[in-house]
């Protein structure tokens, strides 16, 4: 058996993979463009009451009860330091799979409004620049050019591991932002 | 077929040496003989089996018949210590699951017989339980097994038919066996489990001091059965025709194949509770069926994680029913047919939820039963007479709690033994029945499970409780206490009353962590007690984990939940109840009691309606013997939650304890009473940093 054919000298591990991988699901937040890889997420749903749990950093919202599930929401805008806003009817709750050592765990993202899902080929990402500051941009996979404009590609593990939600100081995503 | 023949004849050996002892050698060739145990490693084609039976019906009748001619004389041997058993990991865990059924019941009887030894039936039953367990054994090669079980069943035997009767010395002998049987069942259950294998026991000694009861019960009438074990190396089952037997001796039979043509005047002979584990012609694959339908109508093992999630679903399914119920957009219609079937769906989600919990309770007498041979072990020990008593045993509860009382009972038992009960010389001096009364009961009480245990012996002395805990600074001298708190000083952790350590009880350990036991069940515990009279102690238990019984309290927009069992009440407080300490700490005097107060919107920083505590409410909430009132602006009612738990984001929060899908489909936060009264030292720290 011949190895699959790879691109850009990466080994991707089976074919059903490498094109979920490729696929983005591309949402807003503040005036940037996100995407997140589409097999890590469960489902999209509107903005919906969620109970706020006390002492908690700003951007941790609080949780919601998806269908007899409790999970919490984190809002994203808020966590990457962006202006504040108010929700609109655009405004949703971006259900994502996280994995971490004791296992898959479900963390809803506010997001700003969801654009739609593109397919990203590897040649057409680029790691993160490097912007000066010596410290690699945190929470980012890579950015990709799509169509003329960039999407930045969100690395979930990282964004909603439980010690980066629990973080008080709010993390804006570029350092030369202001 | 040549494959089958090389198979076959491995086993063969084993057959053939039985077989010897009916003389039985010219019928039986190489090839024709097969033990089930090469069944089960061999396949074959439909045709081939029917073969195969048939020769095998053919040997068996002739050996039957010459069976009759040498008068059913078991084979005799020395049973070797090894375990040589069947790798099939589902029969051995049906065995191990029917055993401990078995040795459970076999406990209990014997010690009511030992107490009554005339119960026919009991001894009948306690025969039926070793026969069964032999039949399993002989099924699957435990030998071991098989041969003390078979001892004892003979030794039973004489009992039955009335030839010897019940004498301490053969209660003390069965329960060595089944002791040795329960050593077994655990060398069983470590090799599915692929545990360690704990050393395999010796069971010389104990054959011989059964066979040498049996004959000296029957006066030596029975010789026989001196040294009479089975051994066979081939997975054999016994076959014992039942009560029909006239001969005194127990017609063992031996080779696989006498069994398998056994089979059919088996079944009309014996009883059915005695047709353990035996086999159809068709062998291996019938057989397991017939163990396996015979659990099956028994109980079906299921995961505790399962049955979680039904829990766990059930309970998220009651809770969309009621929104559903309760929506306005469908009751406002006023159609009459939707109402019915409302109804009805309210109706069914009620009985699926019943059952469901009902799933998860299991009745306590197994767990009574348990202590009742440590009692009776540990009163011998201590030279104490004591006949326990049990009431209650079907009442059911939560397994996860049956499970988890087991320890605390143990301890309580005990300690009532060591502590309370005295020896018969005091007794008697005190005017008692020199034989003390331990009582377990159990009895459902108002959504709840109240367990308790009794005893007349010499009561809690609150003068000597109150000295000791003056003496090991527990208390302050002075202290004025009502009795119930005095009592409730032995919880205290290293107390203890006992002016000698014994190896049962008096480390000072014991109470303290029954009550720690008890309190993570969310029960509680009430001692009364009278002075040379008893002490009986209450454990209240609610029903179940999975379920509790929540206040639904408002603070500004933010629901939360106080489980039941940390309330102790709630009430309006007016002006003159209150009282500021250096102007920031308050407290709140209620009937002459002085309780901290803490405001729940301060500690969770939340907006509150009112910060007058006239215009809100108060909750006395209480852990581990302490109390303080909550202020919070309003109560919403009174709710049956499922407690979910949070996500480990939240782990860091001090006062909650998980969370609860709300009658309208919100979530409720479910408080931490302790976490909340502790969180306030740690903000002091805090701020004295």
């Amino acid at each position: 058996m011949a190895t699959p054919p790879t691109s850009n000298g990466l080994i991707s591990t089976s074919l059903s993979q490498r094109i979920s991988s490729d696929k983005h699901l591309i949402f807003s937040l503040g005036s940037e463009e996100f995407g997140i890889q589409v097999f890590h997420i469960k489902e999209i749903i509107g903005m919906q009451e969620v109970t706020a749990i006390p002492k908690m950093p700003a951007h941790v919202k609080g949780v919601i009860n998806l269908r007899g599930q409790v999970i919490p929401v984190i809002d994203l805008s808020l966590k990457f330091a962006f202006p504040s806003r108010e929700y609109t009817h655009q405004t949703c709750i971006i259900i994502v799979r996280s994995q971490t050592p004791s296992g898959e765990r479900l963390v809803g993202a506010i997001a700003d409004g969801v654009t739609e899902v593109l397919t990203i080929s590897a040649q057409d990402i680029e790691h993160s620049p490097d912007f000066g500051s010596g410290a690699p941009v945190p929470y980012l996979l890579g950015m990709a050019k799509v169509r003329g404009k960039v999407k930045l590609l969100l690395d979930i593990d990282q964004v909603f591991s439980v010690d980066a939600l629990m973080k008080l100081e709010q993390q804006p995503l570029d350092h030369d932002r202001s | 077929m040549m494959s089958l023949m090389t198979e076959a004849s491995a086993g063969n050996n084993a057959i053939e040496r039985t077989v010897d002892d009916f003389a039985l050698q010219a019928v039986v060739s190489d090839a024709e003989v097969l033990t089930i145990e090469d069944l089960s490693s061999v396949s074959f084609t439909e045709d081939e089996t029917r073969f195969i039976t048939a020769r095998m019906q053919s040997i068996v009748q002739a050996q039957v018949s010459c069976e009759a001619e040498c008068g059913g004389e078991p084979a005799r041997a020395e049973t070797p210590a090894t375990l040589v058993f069947e790798e099939d990991p589902e029969m051995l865990a049906g065995f191990v699951l029917e055993s401990d059924e078995h040795l459970i019941s076999i406990e209990e009887q014997i010690l009511m017989l030992e107490k009554d030894p005339s119960l026919i039936d009991t001894i009948h039953a306690v025969f039926r339980s070793f026969h069964t367990i032999k039949g399993l054994a002989g099924f699957l090669g435990l030998s071991g097994v098989q041969a003390v079980a078979h001892e004892v069943e003979t030794l039973l035997d004489h009992a039955r038919n009335l030839r010897i009767s019940i004498t301490p010395e053969i209660v003390d002998l069965v329960l060595d066996s089944s002791e040795y049987l329960k050593r077994e069942v655990a060398l069983v259950r470590a090799k599915i489990s692929g545990a360690p294998l704990p050393s395999v026991c010796d069971n010389t000694v104990l054959l011989r001091t059964l066979s040498k009861a049996t004959a000296n019960a029957v006066y030596g009438r029975l010789h026989p059965f001196q040294e009479q074990t089975v051994h066979d190396q081939t997975p054999a089952a016994i076959v014992e025709p039942g009560e029909t037997e006239s001969v005194p001796s127990i017609a063992t039979l031996t080779t696989p194949a006498r069994e398998v043509a056994q089979i059919d005047e088996f079944a009309s002979l014996t009883q059915p509770s005695q047709t353990a584990a035996l086999q159809a012609p068709e062998a291996v694959p019938a057989a397991r069926k017939l163990i396996r339908s015979e659990m099956a109508s028994a109980s079906i093992r299921v995961e505790t994680s399962k049955l979680d999630r039904l829990m766990d679903m059930v309970g998220e399914m009651v809770i969309a029913q009621s929104i559903l119920s309760n929506s306005p957009r469908l009751t406002a219609h006023g159609n009459a047919r939707l109402a019915g079937e409302m109804s009805r769906l309210a109706r069914i989600t009620g009985e699926v939820q019943r059952c469901a919990m009902s799933m998860r309770m299991m009745p306590i007498g197994p767990l009574f039963q348990k202590n009742a041979k440590i009692v009776r072990d540990l009163s011998r020990r201590n030279g104490k007479q004591v006949s326990l008593e049990l009431s209650g045993e079907a009442t059911e509860l939560d397994k996860t709690i049956a499970e988890e009382l087991s320890d605390p009972l143990l301890h309580m038992i005990r300690n009532a033994l060591d502590h309370g009960i005295e020896p018969p010389e005091e007794r008697i001096a005190a005017g008692k029945a020199p034989v003390a009364s331990l009582c377990l009961s159990a009895e459902h009480q108002a959504g709840k499970i109240v367990i308790s245990i009794s005893d007349d012996g010499r009561g809690l002395d609150p003068q000597r409780i109150l000295n000791k805990a003056i003496q090991k600074g527990l208390i302050d001298e002075g202290t004025q206490l009502a009795q119930e708190e005095i009592f409730k000083l032995i919880f205290a952790p290293g107390f203890s009353t006992a002016e000698k350590i014994t190896d049962i009880s008096g480390r000072g350990v014991g109470m303290d962590v029954v009550r720690k036991h008890v309190e993570t069940l969310r029960g509680r515990i009430e001692i009364k007690s009278e002075l040379g009279k008893g002490t009986t102690f209450f454990i209240h238990l609610p029903l179940t984990l999975a379920i509790i019984e929540g206040l639904v309290i408002v603070v500004g927009q933010h629901r939360y939940i106080i489980p039941v069992f940390s309330v102790r009440e709630m009430f309006r407080p007016t002006k003159d109840m209150y009282f500021t300490v250096q102007g920031h700490e308050e407290m709140i005097l209620m009937r002459g009691e002085l309780l901290p107060l803490i405001r729940l919107h301060k500690r969770f920083d939340l907006e509150p309606r009112t910060e007058d505590i006239c215009q809100g409410l108060l909750v006395v909430c209480e852990f581990s013997e302490k109390q303080f009132c909550l202020f919070v602006d309003d109560l919403l009612g009174r709710q049956e939650i499922v407690i979910k738990s949070l996500d480990d984001t939240f782990k860091s929060t001090m006062g909650l304890a998980g969370c609860a899908i709300l009658g309208d489909g919100g979530i409720g936060l479910i408080l931490d009473v302790a976490g909340i009264f502790h969180s306030a030292s740690e903000r002091k720290e805090i701020a004295a940093a």
